[in-house]
C-alpha cells in the first residue's frame, strides 16, 4: 500500500511532464509514459552481431533495447526505472523481474552490463522516419 | 543418451514381461531422440504413474479406446468384445480414482555424466539437464517425465585437484552411470519450458543416487525441494530453470503493459519508434476490441517477395485496446540475428519464472505463462493458450528455408489482460 500511495504522489507530480499514468501496482514498478520531448532515446545497435545477439535477446525482454534516457529516470516501453549510482559509478537500473543492469558511459555509447555479465552498447537514436 | 530403467526396490513381475518387451522397443526408436533416456524399470509401474498424472492435471484419457487396445479385450471373441470392453473401462477408471498422488516412485535410468567446466568447477548429470526426460509407454500413449528440481541434483561441484581423480574414475568406467532417482508425481509439464509436447509429466525429486554398473554409489546429488528451488534469487532462476511462480499483475512484455489508456501507450510508442497508426480493429479482430496502435504496418515476418526489408533491429508493435481506451492486448517483436532457443528459453524462464505451457512445432517455438485464455485472442493460436507467451520463430520465408543460411529469428512477445478477458467473455 505504502508503494502505491508513493507511486501514485510521484505520479501527480510528474503530470506536469510526462503525458499520463495508470494501473500503479502495488508491487511492480511505476508504470508511466515515456516522455514526449526531454530525455534522449538511446537503443541497442541493429547490426547483425550474432556474438551480442543473446544479450540483445534479454535487453529486448526487459524493454532495454530501445529507452529514454531522462536524467535518473529510465523509460523501457511503459515501465519507469530510476537509476541509482552504483560503487563503480555506473548507472544502476533495478529490473522489475529481478536483478539489476549497469550504465556506464563509453564515449559516444552507453555500456548496458546485463545481469548474466553480458555487454551491449547502445547508441543514441537516430530517428527513423517510417513511411 | 541412451539408459535402461532397470531394478528398483522389487523383482520383475513375469507378468508385465510383454509389455516391458514392448516398452523396450518403443524405447530403442526414442534413442533417437535428443533429450530422451532410455528407461525400464521393475519396482515402477508407468501405469500407476500415468494415473496419477491424469488423477492431479485433469488432462483427459479415453478409457474406452484405451480398453479396446487392452489385451484383456483382444483376447476375447468379436461377440464378448462388447462387454469386456465395459468391464475393462470400469476398471480403468477404478484404477483412476484410487490412485494415490502421495505415491513415491523409484527408478533406475542409465545416463552419463559431463566433461569438467573448469569454468563452473562442475561436471553435470546428463539426465537432470534442462531437456532431458524419462521417456514412459502407458495405455499405448507416450508420457515424458520432466524433473521440477532438476538443476538443484544437476551439478557434481568439486574442486580440480579432486575432479581429475573423478575424471579418471568416470573414463575407467566408459562415463556411463546409473541414475537413481526417488520422485513423486506434481503435476503437468516442465516448468523450464525445455520438454515440450503433450503428456509432460511434472516430477519432484525427493532423493537421488549416482551409481557405477555394479551398484556402488559415485555421487549422492544434493536436491532441493521444489519449493525451495523456486525461491526468489536461487541459482535455477537465474539458470532458466526456475519453478518460480508467474506474477501476471506485474508482467510486462518488453517494459510494455496492458491495463493502461491507449493514447498514453501511443505517446510512448511514438517517442521510441517513430510513428503509430491508430485504426478501428477490423472485421477480423474479437468484437470486445475497439481499435488498434501499430508500428510497422508491415509486420516483421518475412514472406516471399519481401526478403531484405525485414532484418536485425526490425520492431514490430500491435496492440488492441477495447471500446473504454484501454489496451487489453499488445504483442512486441524484433528481429534477431541468429541465437539458439536455448538462450532464448533461459531468458525467457529468468524473466518470467516457472513456464505453464511449452510447445515446440518444429519452426517455431512458444512458452507460455498465467492464465488460461480464449484462443481467439491469441497471436499464434497453435501456441499455449495462455495470457503472456513469448514465441521463438525462424524468420525465413519457406523460398529462404531451403538454404544453408542460419535464420534470422523473430522472438514475439504477446500480452492478454486475463482479467478482461475473463470479465467480458461472450
Amino acid at each position: 500500500m505504502g508503494r502505491t500511495r508513493r507511486s501514485a504522489v510521484a505520479c501527480l507530480l510528474a503530470t506536469a511532464t510526462i503525458a499520463g499514468c495508470d494501473r500503479l501496482g502495488a508491487s511492480g514498478p511505476e508504470v508511466s509514459s515515456a516522455p514526449s520531448r526531454a530525455g534522449e532515446v538511446w537503443e541497442i545497435d541493429r547490426v547483425a552481431d550474432r556474438a551480442t545477439a543473446p544479450a540483445a535477446v534479454a535487453a529486448y525482454v526487459n524493454g532495454l533495447h530501445v529507452m529514454v534516457l531522462d536524467g535518473d529516470d529510465a523509460y523501457a516501453g511503459m515501465t519507469r526505472l530510476r537509476a541509482t549510482v552504483g560503487s563503480n559509478g555506473a548507472r544502476v537500473l533495478k529490473l522489475p523481474g529481478g536483478g539489476e543492469v549497469q550504465l556506464a558511459s563509453n564515449g559516444d555509447a552507453i555500456e548496458l552490463r546485463l545481469p548474466s555479465g553480458e555487454m551491449i552498447p547502445l547508441r543514441k537514436q537516430q530517428r527513423i522516419e517510417r513511411k | 543418451m541412451k539408459s535402461i530403467l532397470r531394478t528398483a526396490d522389487q523383482p520383475l513381475p513375469s507378468m508385465l514381461l510383454v509389455r516391458w518387451l514392448l516398452f523396450a522397443v518403443a524405447l530403442g526408436a526414442l534413442a533417437f531422440a535428443s533429450s530422451g533416456v532410455r528407461a525400464q524399470s521393475d519396482g515402477f509401474d508407468p501405469d500407476e504413474a500415468a494415473l496419477i498424472y491424469h488423477k492431479l492435471t485433469s488432462d483427459p484419457i479415453d478409457f474406452t479406446a484405451v480398453a479396446q487396445r487392452s489385451p484383456a479385450v483382444q483376447r476375447t471373441s468379436n461377440f464378448d468384445r462388447p462387454d469386456a470392453i465395459k468391464v475393462e473401462t470400469a476398471r480403468l477408471q477404478a484404477a483412476l480414482a484410487a490412485a494415490d498422488p502421495a505415491r513415491e516412485f523409484t527408478i533406475r535410468v542409465n545416463g552419463n555424466i559431463s566433461q569438467y567446466d573448469h569454468e563452473r568447477g562442475e561436471f553435470s548429470i546428463s539426465l537432470f539437464s534442462p531437456g532431458y526426460y524419462i521417456p514412459m509407454q502407458a495405455f499405448g500413449q507416450q508420457y515424458q517425465i520432466a524433473f521440477a528440481n532438476a538443476d538443484s541434483a544437476r551439478p557434481i561441484a568439486m574442486p580440480k585437484e579432486v575432479a581429475r581423480e573423478f575424471d579418471t574414475q568416470l573414463n575407467r568406467i566408459g562415463r556411463g552411470v546409473v541414475n537413481e532417482v526417488r520422485f513423486r508425481i506434481i503435476g503437468k509439464g516442465d516448468p523450464a519450458g525445455a520438454v515440450t509436447g503433450a503428456r509432460v509429466v511434472r516430477a519432484e525429486i525427493l532423493r537421488a543416487r549416482l551409481l557405477d554398473r555394479q551398484g556402488r554409489v559415485l555421487f549422492t546429488p544434493e536436491v532441493q525441494a521444489v519449493a525451495a528451488a523456486a525461491a526468489p534469487g536461487a541459482a535455477s532462476v537465474a539458470a532458466g530453470t526456475a519453478a518460480t511462480p508467474f506474477d501476471l499483475a506485474a508482467a510486462d512484455v518488453a517494459g510494455f503493459r496492458v491495463g493502461v489508456k491507449a493514447k498514453d501507450l501511443e505517446a510512448t510508442l511514438q517517442r521510441l519508434y517513430g510513428s503509430v497508426s491508430r485504426a478501428p480493429a477490423g472485421k477480423s479482430a474479437d468484437p470486445r476490441f475497439g481499435g488498434t496502435l501499430v508500428v510497422g504496418d508491415q509486420g516483421c515476418a518475412n514472406y516471399p517477395g519481401r526478403r531484405g526489408t525485414v532484418g536485425p533491429g526490425s520492431v514490430c508493435v500491435t496492440a488492441l485496446f477495447d471500446t473504454d481506451d484501454v489496451v487489453r492486448s499488445i504483442r512486441v517483436e524484433r528481429v534477431f540475428p541468429y541465437v539458439n532457443d536455448e538462450v532464448f528459453r533461459k531468458v525467457l524462464v529468468g524473466r518470467y519464472g516457472a513456464v505453464g505451457d511449452a510447445r515446440n512445432l518444429g519452426s517455431s517455438y512458444s512458452l507460455g505463462w498465467g492464465p488460461e485464455i480464449d484462443r481467439a485472442l491469441l497471436y499464434d493460436r497453435s501456441g499455449p493458450s495462455r495470457a503472456l507467451t513469448a514465441h521463438y520463430v525462424d524468420n525465413r520465408d519457406f523460398i529462404a528455408r531451403s538454404g544453408n543460411a542460419l535464420p534470422q529469428i523473430r522472438i514475439v512477445l504477446h500480452l492478454v489482460d486475463a482479467d478482461w478477458a475473463a470479465k467480458s467473455q461472450r
